[in-house]
């Protein structure tokens, strides 16, 4: 029995059909089995110098770095074997990178052109790397982008044809969708004239299969298959041409047919018009480089991804230990501490200097003291026990028959002013060494009064001009003693020496200085020429003396019109 | 070289009678040099001589003395309060401070209390005599120091009178200098003496000791009422 041929060609088509149709949806672009051989390390360095790993920690290498590099480089990358699948790959680096790192591949799109013997003129390249913006990890999804280029055809140029190729790097992986392309010649006033070519990819053969082809277009290259065409649901369902390179050692594309490439002008300017979307990453080996990396634990990550770049979820890890700087090592803080106590050493041993210094400046002026007393003590033994001396003796003598009366009267009267005079003496003592009177209004009370007993027993008149009141200020033994000194003497030269009618002294305390000035209306004398029995050298001693106790002095005189010494020390209220 | 620093007081107007001294002095052997300083002289007759504050104060009053020739060193009370004790029992009496230390603040002390003059130890006999016979019709310098200190402790706000029964103004005024006394104490502490004042203000030098001793008399005064003061609190 005859089968009828329509039934027969029917079921025939349908078969055809079912065996020619793939069954792969429109996006089943890379697989979702993990690849056989994972990404790695190959090998990581160190400002040039190879690192080893050190061990491993549980599925980890682990790599110790000897010191802080100032480069670290880390080459890794897939195996690349034969039939694996191919990936995208990513990178970070934990403790430094705060996010993925994509490798980079490049897609193009050429616009190529030829002469009349379909030898290359020159051409133009559109090629693009990364994500489309919006790319959501599916091409069904994500959204289109209208780019658009001007190009002059060159001269000589005859044709012009489109190539779209995946002929980046080798490691290039992922996809470029271009849903539509046109060119339009621009009129010299820059508006779109004519329309040059056109394509949106819906006719053709077999349009809704991944391995169609559309009218114009022709798969070329090494790897042909890496031309697919997309078929983006609708409504209203569209189609789309698109380069998928899941394979890093090939090229391919689509390339417009030979009677589909139209004819140019030379001089034209086209306007080339697409809408395409992208991601486009890599795999192959790859070289991170991190600089200056600081102290501390990383964890250095390969991530795969498909090459639409979702991620498929598998790493591969390592550690790289860089080891802390100096000052953040155990060792070091010892050390630091060791310096800091040899440091506080150091400054204590300062500070014991300087209170020994203090001491010994405290044991200097106690020198000063003890030699102060010193110094009493003799007076008090010399005067005091010469002047007793005498008067014992002197009563013992008058007490004797065998005396004449005015002899003995003569005894008594020397035993009184010896007795008087130690008193005196004893007075002065007594005053100087009283820490009661060091202080500025008592040293003025007795300077006055002295003064004033002084001048009188000369016949010359007195004058004393202190203020009724003084700030109750200290004025140290020394410092009290030598001014003393220093206005007694001039006092004396003024009595002895000036034939004076009227000597002054005057006194004050004005901002931190106690001032005495000594003068008188006599003779003057001449500083320079200071010819004195007494050696010459009052004058000398006096500014010595006041100058060692801080203070100061100064005499101003003339010949014949009088003289003035002025005397005068700080004051604190310390 | 010893002074004698006394302010003198008006000749009594009776004929002279001979002049009793009192001698407050703690050491036995100056004790009987003074007193036999004392009796070396016919108008003068020494009626009593104590070695403490307390006894001088319990006994001498009624022996009525003239003058009083006190010690600064005593014993238990000092020469200072003996002397407060004194003139407060005997207003008249005319009181010589003795030391040996010339101590402008204790001489001042002693001149606030009512004392009249001092003399350094160890005095002539004749000396003390002068001294006596000074404190009573003459005078001998004050000197500048001393001076100064009088113009400051003028200078203080005088204290409120709080004796009950005296008369607020009078003391008022008793113890506030004149302007020229206020004049005669500036020059003293410049230095000037007694012949000087006299013949700036073209005034007797009787007048000077005149107004030297209303001072005194005046710093007697403030002193008493601030003595007072401070014990009692002000009058309320």
């Amino acid at each position: 029995m005859r089968v009828q041929p329509a039934v027969v060609s029917g079921i025939g088509a349908g078969l055809l059909a079912a065996l020619a149709w793939t069954g792969r949806p429109a996006c089943a672009i890379g697989g979702d089995a993990p690849p056989t051989a994972a990404p790695g390390i190959d090998r990581i360095r160190a400002d040039g110098r190879e690192i080893l790993p050190s061990g491993k920690r549980g599925l980890e290498d682990v790599y110790r770095l000897p010191h802080r590099p100032t480069r670290l480089v880390v080459e890794f990358g897939d195996p690349m074997t034969l039939g694996r699948h191919p990936v995208q790959l990513r990178y970070r680096l934990d403790g430094r990178d705060a996010d993925w790192r994509d490798l980079v591949g490049l897609m193009r799109f050429q616009v190529r052109f030829i002469d009349a013997n379909n030898q290359p003129v020159d051409g133009d390249e559109s090629s693009v790397e990364g994500r489309s913006p919006g790319w959501t990890g599916q091409i069904e999804t994500s959204p289109f982008q209208s780019r658009s280029k001007r190009i002059t055809v060159p001269p000589r140029a005859a044709k012009l044809m489109l190539w779209l190729i995946s002929a980046g790097p080798q490691e290039t992986t992922g996809v470029r969708v271009f849903e539509s392309i046109r060119i339009s010649a621009v009129g010299s006033d820059g508006t779109t004239g004519r329309e040059v070519f056109r394509s949106d990819f819906e006719t053709g053969s077999d349009l809704d299969d991944p391995f169609g082809v559309p009218r114009g277009w022709e798969r070329d290259g090494t790897k042909p298959g890496m031309g697919r065409v997309v078929r983006l649901p609708g409504p209203p369902v569209r189609h789309a041409l698109a380069l998928v390179d899941e394979d890093p050692r090939g090229l391919g594309g689509w390339i417009t047919g030979a009677e589909a490439s139209p004819p140019v002008t030379p001089g034209e300017t086209l306007l080339v018009e697409w809408r395409e979307l992208y991601n486009v990453g890599a795999g192959g080996r790859h070289a991170a480089v991190y600089d200056d990396l600081g102290g501390g634990e990383y964890r250095f990550r390969i991530g795969e991804c498909s090459p639409l770049g979702v991620p498929r979820g598998s790493e591969t890890t390592a550690v790289i230990e860089v080891p802390p700087p100096v000052w953040a090592r155990p060792w070091f803080w010892a050390a630091a501490a060791a310096g800091a106590t040899a440091l506080v050493a150091l400054a204590g041993r300062q500070l014991t200097r300087r209170r020994m210094q203090r001491q010994l400046a405290l044991a200097e002026r106690r020198q000063l003291i003890a030699a102060d007393r010193m110094r009493i003590a003799q007076d008090l033994h010399d005067d005091l026990g010469a002047n007793l001396t005498r008067i014992g003796m002197l009563s013992d003598l008058v007490r004797s028959p065998t005396i004449p009366p005015d002899e003995s009267r003569r005894y008594l009267e020397e035993i009184f002013e010896s007795a008087t005079g130690l008193a005196r003496h004893l007075n002065e003592i007594v005053w100087a060494i009283s820490p009661h009177n060091d202080a500025v209004e008592p040293f003025s009370a007795y300077l006055c009064k002295y003064a004033q007993d002084f001048v009188a027993s000369s016949g010359a008149r007195c004058r004393i001009d202190i203020p009724d009141r003084l700030p109750d200020l200290p004025l140290p033994a020394n410092v009290r003693h030598t001014l003393f000194l220093a206005a007694k003497e001039a006092l004396h030269n003024a009595v002895r020496h000036a034939r004076a009618g009227t000597i002054s002294l005057r006194l004050d305390v004005v901002t931190d200085r106690l001032t005495v000035v000594v003068a008188d209306d006599g003779c003057g004398i001449d500083p320079a020429a200071d010819r004195r029995p007494t050696g010459g050298k009052g004058l000398a001693n006096m500014h010595n003396r006041m100058r060692d106790v801080g203070g100061e002095f100064v005499c101003e005189s003339r010949p014949g019109a009088g003289t003035s010494i002025r005397l005068s020390v700080p004051v604190s209220p310390s | 070289m010893t002074r004698a620093t006394t302010v003198p007081s008006p000749a009594p107007a009776t004929a002279p009678a001979r002049i009793r001294v009192g001698i407050v002095e703690d050491d036995p052997g100056t004790r009987q040099a003074l007193a036999g300083s004392l009796r070396g002289d016919p108008d003068v007759d020494c009626v009593g001589s104590y070695a403490s504050a307390e006894e001088a104060v319990r006994e001498l009053p009624e022996r009525r003395p003239d003058v009083v020739i006190m010690d600064v060193n005593l014993p238990g009370r000092d020469g200072v309060q003996c002397v407060r004790d004194l003139v407060a029992r005997l207003p008249a009496v005319q009181v010589v401070m003795l030391t040996v230390y010339d101590n402008t603040d204790v001489i001042f002390q002693s001149l606030a209390a009512g004392a009249k003059g001092y003399l350094l130890k160890p005095i002539r006999a004749a000396q003390l005599l002068a001294a006596v016979r000074d404190v009573i019709g003459g005078g001998a310098p004050l000197t500048s120091n001393i001076a100064r200190k009088l113009v400051q402790a003028f200078a203080e706000p005088a204290a409120a009178p709080v004796a009950r029964d005296a008369d607020p103004e009078r003391e008022a005024l008793e113890a506030a200098l004149s302007p020229r006394e206020r004049e005669v104490l500036e020059l003293l502490a410049r230095g000037y003496l007694y012949k000087e004042i006299a013949s700036h203000f073209k005034v007797s030098y009787s007048t000077v000791h005149t107004h030297i001793e209303r001072i005194y008399h005046k710093l007697h005064v403030r002193s008493r009422a601030q003595a007072v003061a401070k014990l009692y609190g002000p009058k309320g």
